[in-house]
């Protein structure tokens, strides 16, 4: 009898007891640190997004693929790491090209006209190659050449690449225009043929020949578009069988492409090929005292290797950085109030943990968009206005960019030439009195329609269903809803967005503009009147005399009379109001004490080789903020246990009846 | 018995081409070619970009039959969207992934075991957990025990599964910091991030589990034989464990084998939430990049491993209930 | 005869407390979504002319600057401190709209979620099972062959496919879930038609000459409806959290109606930041709601079940 009461009380228990003895012995065990150890290897730490959709530089046209790709892939220039503002030095080629405008005859009309052209000679360093491959025969990358970059050229007009930046050389380049038509016909490029503005002078030396003068030229030579390409390694990697050419990046930059899991994590490793390039010695105003040229001299890069781990959603990426299991990380809205003081300084517990604030200016600009081709919108002029004084940027600013933004007055961000710091946009002040003559003056006393009594109704178009859109979509109708005026929301998918933007069939809707390369002329291009949809200029907007300033704007260097032709743009475009100008946004970006050298840059670029790691600091951080909480577990058991008593009572009292 | 398999299977087959059917249907018909173009291509595509773009997805081929000649001169009159679709799933040739660019099959074959890891512990944890404390508290049918333990089982099916994942990696990963709070590892350093979600997926389950095998255990309790075997004076633990439990199989069965295809299949919030790069996540990515061929895949693949479950059940119940013949 | 066993399953229900305290606290959620359906006329307030309901006018509150705590007299926006126009019972969101008017806004759109989807399966349900298990021959297995086809395919996925044909909302969703989730009622349906078709009273009264149309309606139909009721009561709990989890994964209601699911969702980034009332507040009524349904509903399967009957 006792026996069996044993036995029986074993077999219950037995099977309770095992899942939870296996937590609790294991629990302390576990940890939260999800990276395997490190082995001695300076390794960095940081999140990306969502995996890039493609490696290859010609059809990289998101922020997610350049950051990835930018490592891999050098162009002839890049952009200076620590100079401000931004300007583009040397990466694959040697020191600056030599620039000559010439004239030549051409046949337009019947008439002899003479064209300025512009040549530019390019000059290659002689230690440049591409990563070993098994691509190259032997495995060993060869020499970088002109021709390459020829190649890589050629490839942004080849239809069978599908590459996303033939625009930034269409109708620039002598002869590609014929070049593209002719592949576009084939359905695939013919690269024997020769493009006239394109000469390999021989394997260091490349000459281009621009169809007007475009000073500008230089920074198309700095994006990743016009990285030199093995051909080698497109042939090969596109080759049936094998993952295409998008996957196997065959670059010339400090990282190479050591693994990549979907949806998970990327790894780069230090490429053994690199070319000698040392830290600079000069900087901007300030960064001495940030210790950004404590490397100065030294050779790069100095990560063995770089772990982008691939995190979907915000939340995780804030939580990972303060365990200090990322570098670096930007500051979640909802959080920006613990990590930054009301002097935009960092808060006392955060530099006590030894954190430090980057802050960089954004070369973008944010704005509302009219479509000018709407029929309610396009032609009313004071409408628009109107519209503008009642949009209150600077609480749009408080709410969602927690006052940290610049409250944009024209299409220009601070940090570009021609950029005027003391420029005021009558319209662009919160001015509901105004406003509401306006609306009058448009036609619309009180928000309705002086013609037909009805309520003014307006559409607002968003791209997403995403919950940051809708809650600025509500934020913005709300604005114009105090001119009496209804709003109403369509929501669309990307790709309804897009063909409404291209069939002209909106009539607002929220934009956002980064800058490709930092130059003027492509922020002042939005507005150019040929570059309609489905080009970037969204909301149709056509002046003549813009466009024709803007065609005058573009040809010209860095002068004071560029500065005046732009101010006279920027004079038209506020007049005639086609966009409502938002914010400049700056980024603010945190660093852990052991990440060195991590200055915040606007623009993508090959900005890993300059950073540095020191393990200690990262592991003694670690270990400080990852204590397991262990004395709870104690209670819970404890708890467990006198949970359990009851049963045990009624059991033995059962037994006794 | 093989014989039973062997039609079983062959009956499916008109499910199966339902499936793909159904499938068709629903991507295209009810999408245009254009707008899927243009959601893969980014930022500005130009018309020509969309139309190689359509061209090399062969979406510009007409709907059901192709009487046009072809690139080498002769007609292929089954050469069109619906009979490559068929043929595509059918026969097992996968197409390639619109947004990551690589063969859905390649793609299967890495997120099938990070999936795995997380729900055969936790299927296996459910079990374990659940089936004993059904059979405690059926035990103790009837007293305060029993009914304070089905309260505790409805308040605990009534909290959503969100919660239960928001407080739960709150509390045990953020504060008390037991296990790291997203991620994943391959091999042998999986077993860190698989605590968590495993943990949770079991707590969620538990109210509703306990709950139905209570009942499927007190039913079996009501049952002539149980009290047969009482009166002969046969203990209490004796007929849970050994009796009840053999006879209660059935819907045990029912329930536990049809979800083991599942299994591969991943839990998509699971695997959203902790960063799992399994199938689930895969699913979800593939819904939100607008990714066609991935979404068609894993549909017929799910229908297949659902109609896989329902043959295993049915086997399994044979196996079980020598009762239950073959029809 | 339906009536008598109806009259039996409400007293049956009345003896369990704990439904009956479920019962009462769906009839306070269903009053406030009454309330919420009910559209006062336009008035004009500060120029703007809003569609309101009578939930909005008891409930509805001015919009602050952004967060505050439940009670509190002012909030926080960017390290300033802004004084609150009014009292809110569980604190405002990020917004500044109040938490409580929210989760109340949420109460219709979960009912309608609850039950609209299950009205549409029960339809289709009602439908094809009782021709399928009366007519049997082709006609079943032509229907039989539909919802083995149909339930092969993952819920979720026929469900976003049909979303993505049609418009999000709400609506929208009902009608998606409804299609995606009648076989398994079709199923029970279909096989109570066929016990129920051989008894006794349905031989009589087809003896008695009455048509086809007849019998199904007046004689097979009242007897399966219990099981529809139970079906219906049961799925409510499921639907409500569903729509939370499909909110959450970014397939749900179109924002701007009422959700819970929104709400936990953008809870979710709140709180480390120490902000729990949003996600509270959400998660509550949730609870509560599925709660209450729960309850009852288990209790109304007891009494319907016809195996009990006897007991």
């Amino acid at each position: 009898m006792l026996f069996e009461r044993i036995f029986s009380l074993k077999t219950k228990t037995l099977l309770l007891i095992p899942p939870f003895f296996f937590l609790i012995i294991f629990i302390p065990a576990c940890g939260n640190n999800p990276y395997p150890p490190e082995n001695d290897q300076l390794i960095g730490y940081t999140a990306l997004g969502e995996d890039p959709r493609t490696l290859d530089p010609a059809q990289v046209s998101d922020t997610t693929s350049a950051e990835i790709l930018c490592q891999f892939y050098d162009a002839l220039y890049q952009n200076a790491y620590l100079d401000r503002p931004y300007r583009v030095v040397p990466a694959l080629a040697a020191g600056y090209p030599e620039k000559r405008i010439f004239y030549e005859d051409v046949q337009e009309k019947g008439e002899t006209k003479k064209k300025a052209r512009m040549e530019y000679i390019f000059k290659l360093r002689d230690d440049i190659f591409y990563q070993d491959d098994p691509c190259f025969p032997e495995g060993k990358g060869r020499r970088v050449v002109a021709n390459d970059v020829i190649y890589s050229i050629k490839r942004l007009a080849d239809p069978a690449v599908q590459s996303t930046g033939y625009w930034l050389v269409a109708g620039k380049i002598k002869g590609i225009d014929d070049f593209f038509k002719k592949a576009a016909s084939a359905g695939k490029a013919d690269y024997s043929q020769d493009v006239e503005g394109l000469k390999a002078i021989d394997d260091r030396t490349l000459k281009i020949i621009l169809t007007e003068p475009f000073p500008a030229f230089i920074y198309v030579m700095s994006m990743p578009y016009t990285a030199p390409v093995a051909r080698e390694a497109v042939e090969y990697y596109n080759a049936p069988g094998r993952n295409g050419f998008a996957r196997h990046p065959v670059g010339t930059g400090a990282y190479r492409l050591k693994s990549w899991k979907r949806q998970h994590r990327i790894i780069m490793e230090r490429n053994p090929n690199f070319r000698k390039e040392y830290y600079p010695s000069t900087g901007a105003p300030g960064d001495k005292e940030k210790g950004f040229l404590n490397d100065a001299g030294k050779q790069m890069p100095f990560l063995d290797e770089v772990w982008y781990t691939i995190i979907s959603t915000a939340q995780p990426v804030w939580l990972l950085f303060l365990q200090g299991y990322l570098d670096g990380s930007g500051i979640p809205q909802e959080q920006f109030d613990r990590v930054v003081t009301k002097n935009l300084e960092l808060s006392e517990n955060f530099i006590k943990k030894g954190i430090s604030l980057e802050i960089a200016s954004d070369l973008d600009v944010h704005y509302l968009a009219f479509n000018m081709r709407d029929p309610i919108l396009g032609k009313n002029k004071y409408l628009r206005q109107a519209l503008s004084l009642s949009y209150d940027t600077d609480l749009y600013n408080q709410i969602f960019l927690n006052g940290r933004a610049i409250n944009a007055q024209g299409p220009l961000p601070p940090g570009i030439f021609g950029y005027d710091p003391k420029l005021e946009n009558p319209y662009k002040t919160y001015d509901l009195e105004k406003a509401k003559e306006l609306m009058a003056k448009a036609g619309y006393p009180g928000g309705v329609d002086a013609k037909t009594g009805k309520q003014l109704e307006l559409i607002y178009d968003i791209g997403s269903d995403s919950t940051r859109a809708r809650e600025v979509a509500t934020f913005d109708m709300r604005c114009f809803e105090q001119l009496g005026i209804k709003m109403k929301l369509q929501v669309n998918t990307w790709s309804q967005h897009l063909e409404r933007s291209h069939k002209g069939t909106f009539q607002m809707f929220s934009l956002g503009w980064i800058a490709d390369y930092p130059d003027p002329e492509n922020f002042l291009q939005l507005l150019y009147g040929p570059n309609a949809p489905p080009n970037p200029n969204s909301s149709s907007f056509a002046n003549p005399e813009y466009d024709r300033l803007y065609e005058k704007m573009k040809n010209m260097e860095n002068i004071p009379e560029r500065e005046a032709v732009i101010r006279k743009m920027v004079e038209i475009v506020i007049e005639e109001c086609p966009w409502i100008f938002n914010v400049h946004s700056p980024s603010y970006v945190l660093r852990h004490s052991w990440s060195k050298n991590g200055k915040a840059h606007s623009i993508s670029g090959n900005y890993r080789k300059y950073v540095r790691v020191d393990p200690k600091l990262r592991h003694v951080y670690w270990k400080a903020e990852n204590k397991p909480n262990l004395a709870v577990l104690f209670y819970a058991a404890l708890l467990l246990l006198l949970l359990s008593f009851p049963a045990v009572v009624m059991k033995y009292r059962r037994r006794i009846k | 018995m093989l014989n039973y398999i062997i039609r079983r299977l062959l009956l499916t087959i008109p499910t199966v081409i339902g499936v793909c059917l159904v499938t068709f249907l629903l991507f295209n018909v009810f999408a245009s070619p254009e707008a899927v173009a243009r959601k893969q291509l980014g930022k500005n595509p130009t018309k020509e970009q969309v139309k190689t773009w359509v061209t090399a997805h062969g979406m510009d081929k007409p709907m059901f039959f192709n009487f046009k000649p072809g690139k080498d001169g002769s007609i292929h009159p089954f050469d069109s969207r619906f009979w490559n679709h068929m043929g595509e799933l059918l026969l097992f040739r996968f197409p390639k992934s619109d947004y990551l660019h690589e063969k859905v099959s390649d793609l299967l074959k890495q997120k099938i075991v990070p999936s795995l890891t997380i729900t055969v512990p936790a299927f296996l944890l459910s079990l374990l957990s659940i089936l004993p404390i059904a059979l405690f508290i059926a035990y103790y049918r009837g007293t305060y025990i029993d009914r304070f333990a089905l309260f505790i089982c409805v308040i605990l099916m009534s909290i959503v599964i969100l919660n239960y994942i928001i407080f739960g990696q709150y509390l045990l990963a953020v504060v008390f910091k037991y296990f790291p709070i997203y991620g994943y590892d391959f091999g042998v350093g999986a077993w860190k991030f698989v605590f968590l979600p495993v943990i949770l997926s079991v707590a969620a389950g538990l109210g509703g589990g306990v709950r139905f095998y209570r009942t499927v255990m007190l039913n079996e309790v009501r049952a002539d034989y149980v009290r047969t075997a009482m009166a002969k004076g046969v203990s209490e633990e004796r007929i849970l464990f050994k009796h009840v439990l053999k006879n209660a199989m059935i819907p045990i069965l029912t329930v536990t084998v049809l979800s083991i295809p599942f299994l591969i299949t991943g839990s998509l919030l699971l695997e959203i939430y902790f960063g799992i790069p399994g199938m689930g996540n895969l699913m979800l990515n593939a819904i939100n990049n607008h990714d066609y061929p991935v979404i068609r895949t894993l549909v017929y693949i799910y229908s297949l491993l659902y109609i896989g479950g329902s043959i295993l059940t049915d086997i399994s119940y044979t196996l079980v209930d020598p009762r239950v013949a073959f029809e | 005869m339906a009536e008598s066993h109806l009259k039996i399953a409400v007293k049956r229900i009345k003896k369990d407390r704990l439904a009956v305290a479920g019962f009462c606290v769906i009839c306070l959620f269903a009053l406030i979504a009454i309330l919420d359906s009910v559209p006062l006329p336009r008035r004009d307030v500060g120029g703007v002319k809003w569609t309101r309901t009578v939930l909005d006018a008891l409930f509805q509150k001015e919009v602050e600057k952004s967060y505050s705590p439940p009670l509190a007299e002012s909030g926080v926006l960017n390290r300033k401190e802004f004084q609150l126009q009014s009292r809110h019972l569980l604190g405002t969101n990020n917004l500044g709209e109040d938490v409580l008017y929210n989760a109340l806004k949420g109460v219709r759109t979960a009912f309608i979620i609850g039950i609209v989807p299950s009205v549409i399966a029960a339809f289709f349900a009602i439908l094809l099972g009782l021709l399928a298990g009366f007519y049997g021959g082709w006609i079943d297995d032509v229907i039989q062959y539909i919802y083995q086809v149909l339930s092969s395919i993952p819920g979720i996925l026929l469900l976003i496919a049909m979303l993505m044909v049609m418009e999000r909302g709400l609506w929208q969703l009902c009608v998606a879930l409804g299609v995606t989730t009648w076989v398994g009622l079709c199923r029970l349906i279909r096989g109570e038609t066929l016990k129920v078709k051989n008894m006794e009273y349905v031989e009589a009264a087809r003896a008695l000459g009455a048509g086809d149309l007849r019998l199904l309606f007046k004689h097979i139909l009242p007897n399966v409806m219990y099981l529809v009721i139970i079906e219906v009561t049961l799925e409510f709990s499921s639907l409500v959290m569903s729509e939370t989890v499909l909110t959450y994964i970014g397939i749900g209601v179109e924002p701007g109606t009422g959700s819970w699911g929104r709400m936990i969702m953008l809870a979710d980034r709140e709180l480390p930041n120490a902000i729990w009332w949003n996600l509270t507040g959400a998660s509550v009524f949730l609870f509560v709601l599925v709660l209450a349904f729960n309850l009852f509903a288990d209790a109304l399967r007891d009494a319907l079940d016809p195996r009990l009957r006897e007991g």
